[in-house]
């Protein structure tokens, strides 16, 4: 089985990212580089640089699940 | 008739051929074959295994039940050592004769060794590998002092390591600054400030001109080309890759430090195609050929890969590819081709935040963003749309830029 697999998603819910120091044998972490260019661009309006412009919804998608631990500027969990 | 693929390399661009040729021919055969131990796992997230923050487990990305799946043969711990593109066969060190219909070449590179006296001493790691990262965490965890080699994005990955495992080190660079042929020294320069922060400290006009070890062979000091002695019971090395084509000594596939697809990730052999960090491909957005080093890049030719094995030309690869850095609490993206260009702008915003953008022939060809990324989107757009740029480069430096500020070319 993959990481990626076996996973509901509930469509169109805001996420957070909440910054976090925890990861565990079972999360799934994902890298900011791994994402699709218009989910990294969401992450980017999201977690920097937001000053001028507008937040993007992020929402859980094939590449985002709630509960993943996502590594950018810091590790962040999508609440 | 039943194609029979056979794919060699299981990273990202192999196992992501593996997964579409599945999923566009399900009654293909599938062979993919990799002599390392382990089927894929993350590679872009092994630095962050060796800085002690991550556990092993999250790394693995496929696990045997994923190809049993999908029954694709996984042959692990095979190396393939030679290719007969007249037979259409590949063997492998056990001697074993495997067929193909379709070849995919995936296999990626090996880190370049420092050709200096005692490179290959204890203490001294490479990094490509989980296992090399394995590596490094257990060395890193047991130094006290280190050296780390390769002013470039893999170096300031074991230089991240060292300060997330309060080491103290010295990164040894033989330029002014670090990844020169992208960045400025006012743009390199917040990231050698952001190294200092960690206790890694940059050493300029530097480099190594051999190594010191003590009677059991392990490293004890690094000695630069001035005559200048670092202390280290740790050295980290990231100065290139040699690609892995050794395979393809005894063929007609032409390479050219790489190997040479067009935009369809065909070589010039009929039935071979390659895919990942080890091309040169036709880039048709840049008008030649180039390379990428990204993980993002290596999968997606994978999948173009994938498609064209099953129907010849029917998907070019038409991408800009991106990279980041993580380490730092500020983000950091180059993206396209930074290191090419005649030309570049480039603009400093504040402490923490600079562009610059290259320029070949009046168009966008890649930049590096450090700070603010929301004008990322837009350049990307631009280099992908080909658009010419003229005289408005201030204006691409502009904070807040949008596409919309730029007047529409005279030149289309
Ligand atoms: C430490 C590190 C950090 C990185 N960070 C980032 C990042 O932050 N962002 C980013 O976009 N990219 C990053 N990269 C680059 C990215 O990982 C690569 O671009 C990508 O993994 C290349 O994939 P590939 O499939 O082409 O090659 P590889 O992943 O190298 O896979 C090739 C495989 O082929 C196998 N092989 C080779 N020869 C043979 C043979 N003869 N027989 C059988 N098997 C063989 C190899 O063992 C290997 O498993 C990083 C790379 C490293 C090493």
């Amino acid at each position: 089985m993959s990481r990626s697999d076996s996973h509901t998603h509930t469509l169109g819910v805001d996420l957070r990212l909440v910054p976090t120091d925890t990861v565990t044998e079972s999360d799934r972490v994902t890298h900011i580089d791994q994402l699709s260019e218009q989910a990294q661009e969401t992450i980017f309006s999201r977690v920097c640089c937001g000053s001028q412009r507008t937040q993007q919804l992020l929402t859980e998608t094939e590449e985002l699940h709630r509960g993943d631990i996502l590594v950018f500027t810091d590790y962040f969990e999508l609440r | 008739m039943t194609a029979s693929y056979v794919i060699i390399g299981d990273g990202i661009a192999g196992s992501s051929a593996a997964e579409t040729l599945r999923e566009e021919d399900p009654d293909a055969d599938v062979t993919v074959i990799t002599d390392e131990g382990e089927a894929l796992y993350n590679r872009i997230l092994i630095k962050e295994f060796a800085k002690g923050k991550l556990p092993e487990a999250p790394i693995s990305i496929h696990d045997d039940s994923w190809y049993d799946e999908r029954n694709i043969d996984l042959k692990l711990n095979t190396l393939v050592t030679n290719i007969d593109t007249d037979a259409h066969t590949v063997g492998t060190h056990e001697g074993e004769t495997l067929e193909y219909d379709k070849l995919l070449v995936a296999t990626g590179g090996t880190p370049t060794q420092l050709p200096v006296e005692n490179s290959d001493a204890d203490g001294i790691s490479h990094f490509w590998t989980f296992q090399d990262a394995r590596q490094i965490k257990d060395g890193m965890e047991a130094a006290d002092d280190a050296v780390i080699v390769g002013a470039g994005l893999l170096g300031i990955d074991l230089a991240a390591i060292c300060g997330a495992q309060d080491v103290s080190g010295k990164y040894l660079m033989r330029g002014n600054a670090w990844w020169r042929y992208a960045l400025s020294e006012e743009g390199a320069e917040i990231m050698h400030e952001a190294m200092r922060e960690r206790g890694v400290e940059p050493v300029f006009e530097s480099g190594v001109d051999r190594f010191e070890v003590d009677d059991d062979g392990h490293v004890t000091a690094a000695i630069d080309p001035n005559g200048d002695r670092y202390g280290a019971d740790f050295v980290g090395i990231a100065i290139g890759l040699n690609f892995n084509t050794e395979i393809l000594q005894d063929t007609d596939v032409k390479q050219d430090n790489g190997v040479v697809v067009d935009q369809y990730m065909q070589t010039n052999v009929e039935d071979v195609y390659a895919a990942g960090d080890l091309t040169r491909f036709y880039d048709v957005i840049l008008g030649e050929y180039a390379q990428n080093g990204a993980w993002g890049s290596a999968k997606e030719q994978g999948t173009i890969a994938a498609k064209n094995m099953i129907d010849p030309e029917s998907e070019e690869f038409r991408w800009v590819s991106s990279y980041s850095i993580t380490h730092f609490d500020f983000p950091f993206l180059s993206f396209g081709h930074p290191t090419l260009g005649d030309d570049s702008a480039e603009m400093k915003h504040s402490d923490t935040e600079w562009r610059r953008i290259a320029i070949k022939d009046g168009k966008i060809v890649g930049g590096v963003l450090i700070g603010d990324l929301s004008p990322q989107s837009a350049y990307k757009k631009l280099m992908r749309d080909e658009v010419p740029i003229g005289d408005q480069k201030e204006i691409l430096m502009q904070e807040g830029f949008s596409v919309d500020d730029l007047a529409p070319s005279k030149e289309q």
